[in-house]
């Protein structure tokens, strides 16, 4: 059975959460915005995505499996971010992306600078989707 | 050709404006709606919600729930939000939007010209309606 919280730890969980949101509607965002440029471009006919919440952690999942162009990579790759709020005072929260086979955890400060927790989170995941396009290329040309 | 060119791309735009009025009616539906999740969580009169999102050639389809499901329904978060937001007609677009909470439902048309603001006051407007109607006919509080 679970520890009823004090109200001072509801109080912490709710500033960290708030965090954990600001960081997750970025992320996601950014993630939408290359399905919604690949729509445009005619890369991939549509999108999905799913989110999901608890009281300490958010979960986003998005992807296409769109059947007009398979040589777009977004025809086959799954994005799936994810915060946990860790820490005696919950003041870490613990980033996670997944694309495809790759995945990469941080640790955020819930007391740092927003943008720079939102940076660090959105490096990331250019970091792995780069690692992704550069596989996809070498795959190609094999 | 030139003017078939310049119709095209007049006709290209009003779409784009209206998909991009789609889309950002969504995300400000949703949320709105999650708050009321969130705000539940807070109170642990849940333990966690989720969402599907849908896209089309023509827009949005989201449907919100609770995850950790209830067959007694009484909360407002035990129902299943479901909102379709979509570019509807040729010629003058109009945005459809499509609200459904638990068999109660409300449909209504937005004009794309109109601003930003004054559309997504018309979709929270609505949303808090049938919020209303729903705890209403459960009495909920």
């Amino acid at each position: 059975m679970q520890r009823k919280l004090t109200a001072r730890e509801i109080e912490k969980l709710k500033q960290a959460k708030e965090v954990s949101k600001t960081i997750m509607l970025e992320a996601s965002n950014y993630l939408i915005n290359i399905f919604e440029n690949a729509i445009d471009r005619n890369e991939i006919d549509f999108y999905n995505y799913q989110f999901g919440s608890l009281a300490n952690m958010f979960d986003f999942v998005i992807y296409s499996f769109s059947e007009s162009n398979s040589n777009s990579i977004l025809s086959y790759t799954v994005f799936e971010i994810s915060t946990v709020i860790k820490g005696n005072d919950y003041n870490i929260i613990e980033f996670s992306s997944v694309i495809n086979s790759i995945s990469d955890t941080i640790e955020l400060d819930v007391n740092e600078i927003e943008s720079y927790n939102i940076d660090y989170a959105l490096q990331l995941i250019d970091m792995q989707f780069k690692e992704i396009r550069m596989a996809s290329k070498k795959k190609v040309s094999a | 050709m030139a003017i078939m060119d310049t119709i095209q791309q007049i006709d290209y735009l009003e779409r784009m404006q209206a998909y991009n009025l789609c889309k950002f009616l969504t995300n400000e539906a949703i949320i709105y709606i999650t708050n009321i999740f969130e705000n539940a969580i807070i109170k642990s009169e849940i333990e966690g919600y989720g969402y599907y999102l849908h896209t089309s050639e023509f827009g949005y389809d989201v449907k919100i729930f609770r995850t950790d499901f209830k067959k007694e329904k009484a909360n407002i978060c035990d129902y299943i939000y479901s909102i379709k937001i979509n570019a509807n007609g040729s010629g003058i677009i109009k945005i459809k939007v499509e609200l459904f909470i638990d068999g109660i439902s409300d449909t209504f048309l937005l004009d794309v010209n109109n601003s930003e603001k004054a559309n997504l006051k018309q979709v929270t407007k609505a949303i808090d309606k049938l919020v209303s109607k729903v705890k209403a006919k459960y009495k909920l509080t």
